[in-house]
């Protein structure tokens, strides 16, 4: 075997043996065979004949009687009810035979085909298992609109609308099994927002604000951990995501922010509670609220519009596909409080921030299941949390954890990238960035170099120093 | 054409044949295998030679999540019995043995979610009266639980299952780079616990 500087060709093959030994041990195909093709089972010994089969005996083919074959027509039409609403024989029969009775599928479909040639739309695909489960770390304004699916290989597709590369709350969600294809279509989902061309004619500015005053007095510091009213430990992080918004006919630029934590220990299971806080932006004229005394200002949002998010939530037969039962692994609580000061402003509570310069592969990585996980100087862990799922959310994203002046290091649990963060209280940062890959940040090749790179045959990893003068705030 | 054939029939050279040959009967390999899939769920000779081709990589990963020999013999059970109940495969979507691994890694997470609460650690169950499979199966918990999750399941089907790392990418569905990292970082685990030096 050639050997390669991923593995020892001599230990590969020692453990390669004894799997071997114990699989050899293995012998379970009577097992398997009996399920998957049962004997037919008689009430009779196999000696004995019934007088049907004996009536069969001369071996003439016998016409199925009248009798028979309106039965057969019967079990036809009853099957019919009871096919799967999702399946291909209904795709078939909606899209070929009868096209009357799917308006409300084929109106959404029609729609977003007129609306992703007309304007500029972004999408993204995961399963609807995912996007059940982290629709807030998906689309933070709207929950996944689909019920859940028995079956394994459904997909979403979510097209969401966007401005000068600043997204809308108009969205659209497809729901299909395997690959992305008309044939495929299962169900779709249009939200009530529709942005028209004069809805845009107003943003003549554009542009990110990233501000970031978490205020919330449900967390304390409690000995250098964070913790909620009860004394729990807690796990926070937060993003950002500002996109323009439209309720009824009122379009604003809102500038939100995620906050989600969980308490105790963390698991692929974990849940968490989660708030959305959010400024509106108005401009001219919307007289929004009595206080509004300038052309412009903001205005705190009014979240419970987020209830009222979905138009049609249809399978291509019409039949709702809406949920009826809460599975997110989200719930909502009331994080934000708007107060002044909390331990979160005071300067004691620091914002390590992963992806502030990962390259490309690596803010764009599948993290479906791999958590974020934040070390002192000492290795100890201090906490770990599943960073958004959809990656356009990374860019703003953090992780709180208690400021002890303590370096921090911040790894991805499959050890793809991470950095160590470190600092005085000169205000000057040293950032140690590592990563696996042979891609290179363009960030980072602006920054002068003083590292030892260290490569290997198929990796290569970079241990780059920098140095910077942090902002002040 | 089968490798035999065309040596007989003459060539340009061993070279060139053989080369040639291992090309066609990895693909011959590949479309069998397909082919099996397709026609196991009508044909038990179908599905016993795929049980005889497939068995002990599906072990192997069933065991990886898993670490126990009857759990993991049951996965294979359960894998093989779910291949006959497939509605749709696709030859051109993807290889058939990386769709039966997944089908078997599926399982036996399933099971592996079923059983935990009653499995007090990964090192020793009930494994068989089989003095060896005892030792055996020892052996590789004990080397394996250095190892989490991931990196379990990803050594397993490097090593046992010979699948290259775009193809256990696809399993895992996590970035070919990820699976690469995870599994240097597990053989040096485990050659560091086997006192196996570089």
């Amino acid at each position: 075997m050639k050997k390669n500087n991923l593995g020892n060709s001599e230990f590969e093959n020692q453990l390669r043996d004894k799997m071997d030994e114990l699989a050899s041990s293995v012998d379970c195909f009577d097992k398997i065979s009996n399920r998957a093709f049962p004997e037919k089972k008689t009430e009779n010994s196999d000696y004995e004949y019934t007088v049907n089969e004996l009536e069969n005996v001369s071996g003439r083919k016998k016409r199925p009687k009248l009798l028979a074959a309106t039965a057969i027509a019967a079990a036809a039409v009853i099957c019919l009810a009871f096919i799967p609403k999702n399946s291909g024989f209904m795709n078939f029969y909606y899209t070929y035979v009868d096209k009357s009775d799917n308006m409300s599928f084929r109106e959404i479909i029609s729609e977003l085909k007129y609306e992703t040639e007309n304007f500029t739309y972004e999408f993204q695909d995961f399963t609807l298992d995912e996007y059940i489960k982290y629709d807030v770390l998906i689309t933070p304004l709207q929950s996944c609109p689909f019920e859940e699916q028995d079956k394994d290989n459904i997909n979403v597709r979510i097209y969401t609308k966007t401005y000068n590369d600043i997204p809308t709350n108009q969205v659209y969600v497809i729901e299909y099994e395997g690959d992305y294809d008309d044939e495929n279509f299962i169900a779709a989902a249009d939200t009530k927002a529709k942005f028209t061309s004069e809805d845009f004619d107003k943003y003549s500015s554009t542009g990110i604000q990233s501000t970031y005053t978490t205020q919330s007095e449900n967390f304390t510091l409690s000995e250098n951990t964070l913790t909620d009213s009860s004394g729990a430990p807690v796990t926070a992080a937060e993003f950002a995501y500002q996109c323009i918004f439209k309720y009824n006919d009122d379009s604003f630029m809102l500038f939100s922010q995620v906050l989600y934590y969980y308490t105790n220990g963390y698991s692929e299971n974990t849940e968490y509670y989660y708030d959305i806080t959010g400024s509106c932006e108005y401009e001219y004229g919307y007289d929004y609220s009595e206080s509004l005394s300038d052309s412009e200002a903001l205005v705190d949002f009014d979240k419970t519009v987020l209830n009222d998010t979905w138009n049609n939530v249809v399978y291509y037969s019409d039949s709702s596909a809406e949920a009826d039962t809460e599975l997110s692994y989200f719930h909502e609580a009331d994080i934000y409080c708007g107060e002044d000061e909390s331990d979160f402003d005071s300067g004691s509570v620091l914002k390590v921030a992963p992806y502030s310069l990962a390259d490309e592969d690596i803010f764009n990585a599948d993290m479906m299941g791999t958590a974020i996980s934040l070390y002192d100087e000492n290795g100890s862990c201090l906490c770990s949390i599943i960073p958004p799922v959809n990656s356009n959310l990374r860019i703003c994203w953090v992780i709180y954890t208690a400021d002890t002046g303590s370096d921090i290091t911040a790894l991805s649990d499959d050890d793809a990238f991470g950095y160590t963060l470190s600092y005085d209280y000169l205000s000057s940062y040293h950032l140690n960035i590592y990563y696996s890959g042979d891609s290179r940040s363009e960030t980072l090749a602006q920054v002068q170099e003083d590292s030892d790179a260290l490569s290997q045959e198929d990796d290569i990893e970079y241990e780059i120093s920098i140095e910077y003068e942090a902002s002040t705030e | 054409m089968t490798a035999e054939q065309k040596i007989l029939a003459g060539g340009d050279g061993n070279i060139i044949i053989t080369n040639s040959d291992q090309e066609i009967s990895s693909d011959c390999i590949d479309s069998e295998v397909n082919r099996l899939i397709i026609s196991c769920k009508t044909s038990k000779e179908s599905l016993c030679r795929l049980y005889n081709m497939f068995k002990k990589s599906v072990f192997a990963v069933a065991f990886s999540i898993t670490g126990d020999f009857h759990i993991s013999e049951d996965c294979v059970a359960e894998t093989f019995i779910r291949l006959t109940q497939v509605k749709r495969f696709s030859p051109k979507a993807g290889d058939g043995k990386g769709f039966i691994l997944t089908i078997a890694r599926n399982v036996a997470l399933e099971q592996h979610r079923r059983y935990k609460r009653e499995c007090v650690s990964l090192v020793i169950q009930g494994y068989g009266e089989a003095d060896k499979t005892v030792e055996d199966s020892i052996f590789l918990n004990q080397l394996l639980k250095n190892l989490n999750d991931k990196q379990r399941q990803i050594v397993v089907l490097k090593i046992y299952s010979e699948l290259t790392f775009k193809e256990i990418a696809k399993i895992m569905k996590c970035p070919e780079s990820t699976v690469k990292s995870k599994y240097k970082k597990a053989i040096e685990i485990l050659q560091k616990k086997a006192g196996v030096g570089k």
